[in-house]
């Protein structure tokens, strides 16, 4: 019989640094998956992993309020680093030791920081895309004095 | 468990840009006025782009760029104005015009010069024109720039004389853009000018560095390239509108039959129709990766919206795209898209592409999907389903079979049985996946319907003439010479100041928590606690013997109750382990002698006749200094007694007062107004007994003139360690030894 079972793992980094990995799922107890220590820390993810862009596409992270998670996540946000989130299913029936070498990324999820709610005990971290969907970003560029100096007066 | 799942169903077609119907129909953006007035830049205005690649006689761009500098002088004789401009033609690099391909007004007319990074030519912006005799003064601008760096900005220089009363020296230039900014290039990784739309999303989403480079997925941009590339899709155009990103993309991709997705996160450009591994059209069977059933999904599981009447009436749209050849400048064109029989007289839908567009199979094929989707496309879905084997597999834009059995009537089974694209997909903790889907038209044959009448329309070849055709307005020979504009690139005249224009703030700032706690104001709603009164030491400090009474005007009420503690010197607050010392109706309490160390509390309780003792609910003080010090040691409460003119040692109750032990004299002595037990000099008495019944005296004046007498007396007639100020350590300190004194602390009366 099949035990369907879901195991999350989050990873904070930017471009040169991954400064966090954990998993929710091992209780207690740091894993290595990938090559890499996850350790436990509680949290629940779920959203859209998938869809139209400006729908509401994005991933909703809930965390305990710890002074661990308010320091990774509003460094996080004022950093601009990225946030992976990866789900992976197995079957729970057999070990639940650690990470099974044949468990199945069912779903990925790279997004930015986006948001940060909640309450003293409870953190709701949104993760998404800063491309404001309000305000002028195209062209990038504008005249300038620097560029152009005091334009001409036709 | 979190459903993201906000959005009405219904608004999923419009989300996804499948329906889009234009707000307002207008003019063709893509056509230019030719014979007006030259354009000036305006500081705040966007850089323009020019984007875009002309091959195979289709492409290239027509634009009219703007001045920011300008020289105006005349002939002193003949009068004849000479004008030279300096113009932005583009942001970034772009390769050399051709000579035929610069204008003033619709004339090859002019000298020009393009440079990249840098001024054109070295030339100094001024009105330099004189009075002529006998001629009309030529009336040309006064300010006339002062330049700039033009960093990574394509400019041009032209130059141009008109004969005396020439009126046309003030109109716009123009040119034609057969190559554009040079981008990397995401098919052939090559630096050079484009005409892939990806290209320019990649480069504005890039440009406008709000967005990661791990947030792209470059593996589905570079498919969504190739499928514009080989259905000929092209961006030939002009950006100089100020856009939101977002919406750019929303807006651009459906004129390219793409959209914008975010799969895992990453934004990319997907074909809305299936394609090939070459990025053509696929026109073959559709094959779809997962059939749901009743067996997946869940109860309530299923919910329909079917795409409402006024987005499914037939319509025949217009297409506006620019037609421009060789040779010329371009012309706007419209083709008519429709069904055969169908919306003959309307109702029109007019889709501006003429901005980019430059083929007319691009526009026709654009048209073809606007009308094949109304007719086609009935429906979308939204499934709530348990995992499966799809869990691992399923992604965006995959094709999905849906067949579900609808058991209504007696011996007939009926079968909801559609192909869908996947547009959503919602992964929840609890291990329930949503998926919101969009009807996948297919024929009988299983190919996507839509992709087939796409692929299948093209336009009718036909080019209209441009109706030109005198071209005597031209410099001799301009018209077929391809030679590339000269470049002189030269420094700004005279670099702005200053120099970068931009004030860099100071960021060396660390966030830091707020200082000490600033007490916040009383409630005035509470009633403010009793205050103690009465202590006679330094800064209030209460000693033994003094009188304790509820400062005037502090008490909660008239005829308040008191209640008097005395508690250890640690306690905050009044607490189990203080002892209540005295009570009544605006009594007030005397310190004990053996108090050094403990704190005073009052308790106030006002009159209440609805309480069974008569009072109401107490109001407490806050405690008092430690009486005699913190520790006890600090027993004086003076800190700089006028004098401390007296001391005794009783030799008991036997002894009459007064009685001085002369052995015990080095015991203690005064320097000064500060009394002091002297370290190491004691020497111990051969009759302890007698000592550990006498007293000791100690008289001082305290700086208000009050004698205090300090003695032993009050600890029942031996010396302890709150008599001597916290000095002995051992409630009978006489026992002969050096250590029971710890002598190395002054006895303060300071």
């Amino acid at each position: 019989m099949t035990n369907r079972s879901q195991a999350q793992y989050l990873r904070i980094f930017n471009e040169n640094t991954t400064y966090t990995r954990w998993q929710s799922y091992y209780i207690g107890t740091t894993v290595t998956w990938q090559s890499a220590s996850w350790s436990y820390h509680p949290f629940n993810a779920d959203g859209l992993i998938g869809g139209t862009s400006g729908s509401d596409v994005g991933v909703s992270i809930e965390v305990p309020a710890t002074s661990t998670a308010v320091q990774v996540f509003t460094d996080a946000l004022s950093s601009n680093r990225l946030c992976q989130l990866l789900i992976y299913e197995f079957n729970s029936s057999r070990q639940q030791v650690s990470p099974p070498s044949n468990q199945l990324l069912i779903g990925s999820y790279v997004g930015e920081v986006t948001g940060i709610s909640g309450s003293f005990s409870l953190l709701q971290v949104q993760l998404g895309s800063s491309l404001a969907p309000v305000g002028a970003q195209t062209p990038p560029r504008k005249y300038t004095n620097y560029l152009v100096g005091a334009p001409i007066r036709l | 468990m979190n459903v993201r799942f906000n959005d009405p169903l219904s608004l999923l077609p419009y989300q996804t840009g499948l329906l889009v119907t234009p707000l307002k129909e207008a003019a063709a953006r893509g056509q230019s006025s030719l014979d007006s007035k030259q354009t000036a830049v305006v500081l705040g205005e966007p850089i323009p782009i020019v984007f875009c690649r002309r091959l195979s006689n289709v492409g290239g761009v027509f634009v009219s760029p703007s001045a920011t500098e300008g020289r105006f002088s005349n002939n002193a004789s003949t009068n004849e104005l000479t004008v030279r401009l300096q113009l932005v033609l583009s942001e970034g690099d772009l390769p050399q015009l051709q000579i035929r391909d610069v204008f003033q007004r619709a004339c090859r007319v002019g000298t020009w010069k393009q440079s990249y990074d840098s001024r054109t030519e070295a030339w100094l912006p001024g009105n330099v024109i004189t009075s002529v005799a006998g001629k009309k003064f030529w009336n040309c601008p006064y300010y006339c720039g002062t330049g700039g760096t033009y960093d990574n900005i394509t400019t041009l220089s032209y130059l141009n004389t008109h004969a005396d009363g020439d009126e046309t020296w003030d109109k716009q230039v123009h040119c034609f853009v057969r190559q554009g900014m040079k981008v990397t290039r995401i098919l052939d990784d090559t630096l050079g000018p484009s005409n892939n739309v990806v290209d320019l999303a990649l480069y504005l989403i890039r440009q406008s560095s709000r967005f990661p480079e791990a947030m792209l997925d470059l593996d589905a941009m570079e498919s969504a390239a190739l499928f514009t590339n080989a259905n000929g899709f092209f961006y030939n155009g002009l950006f100089d509108q100020s856009n939101n990103l977002e919406d750019w993309l929303q807006g651009i991709s459906r004129n390219f039959l793409l959209r914008v997705s975010d799969k895992n996160g990453k934004k990319a450009f997907k074909p809305r129709l299936p394609v090939n591994d070459n990025g053509t059209i696929k026109t073959t069977t559709i094959s779809w990766v997962f059939t749901f059933t009743e067996d997946h999904i869940l109860p309530d599981g299923f919910e329909i919206e079917y795409i409402s009447l006024a987005e499914r009436k037939p319509i025949c749209a217009q297409m506006l795209w620019r037609q421009q050849p060789d040779d010329d400048i371009g012309i706007i064109r419209v083709m008519q898209v429709r069904f055969s029989n169908e919306a003959a007289n309307g109702p029109f839908e007019q889709i501006d592409l003429s901005q980019f567009c430059t083929s007319e199979n691009h526009a026709v094929k654009v048209g073809a999907y606007e009308v094949a989707r109304r007719k086609y496309v009935t429906h979308s879905l939204r499934l709530r389903i348990k995992p499966d084997a799809f869990n691992s597999t399923l992604t965006l834009g995959d094709i999905v079979r849906v067949r579900l059995r609808r058991e209504t009537e007696v011996d007939e089974v009926s079968l909801h049985d559609f192909l869908y694209e996947v547009e959503r997909i919602n992964k929840t903790i609890s291990g329930i996946v949503e998926l919101d889907l969009i009807h996948f038209p297919i024929n009988a044959s299983g190919q996507s319907i839509l992709a087939v009448l796409v692929n299948n329309a093209s336009g009718t070849g036909v080019l209209l003439p441009t109706g030109r055709s005198n071209f005597e307005c031209d410099d001799p020979d301009r018209r077929e010479d391809p030679d590339p504009l000269p470049t002189d690139p030269q420094p700004p005249p005279d670099p702005p100041d200053p120099p970068d224009g931009e004030e860099d703030l100071p960021d060396d700032e660390d966030p830091a928590p707020p200082g000490p706690d600033v007490p916040n104001p009383p409630d005035p709603a509470e009633p403010n606690p009793p205050e103690i009164c009465g202590g006679t030491g330094g800064e209030g400090r209460p000693l033994p013997g003094d009188e304790m009474e509820v400062c005037g005007g502090t008490e909660v009420c008239d005829g308040m109750y008191n209640e008097w503690y005395l508690c250890p010197g640690s306690s905050t607050e009044i607490n189990p382990s203080c002892t209540k010392v005295s009570q009544g109706v605006a009594v007030k309490y005397i310190n004990a002698n053996n108090s050094a160390g403990l704190r005073v509390f009052v308790r106030g309780r006002c009159p209440d006749p609805s309480s069974p003792d008569g009072y109401g609910p107490p109001t407490d003080s806050e405690g008092t200094p430690p009486i005699g010090g913190d520790d006890g040691k600090d027993w004086a409460p003076t800190p700089n007694p006028t004098s401390a003119t007296r001391f005794r040692i009783n030799g008991g109750a036997a002894a009459p007062i007064g009685e001085i032990r002369s052995e015990l004299l080095d015991f203690l002595s005064t320097t000064g107004p500060i009394i002091y037990v002297k370290r190491g000099t004691f020497t111990p008495y051969d009759n302890p007994a007698l000592i550990y019944y006498g007293w000791v005296w100690v008289r001082y004046t305290a700086p208000n003139g009050t004698v205090v007498n300090v003695s032993s007396s009050a600890t029942g007639g031996y010396i302890d360690n709150a008599s001597l100020g916290g000095l002995g350590i051992n409630p009978k300190p006489w026992g002969g030894s050096v250590t029971n004194l710890d002598t190395g602390q002054p006895w303060p009366f300071s």
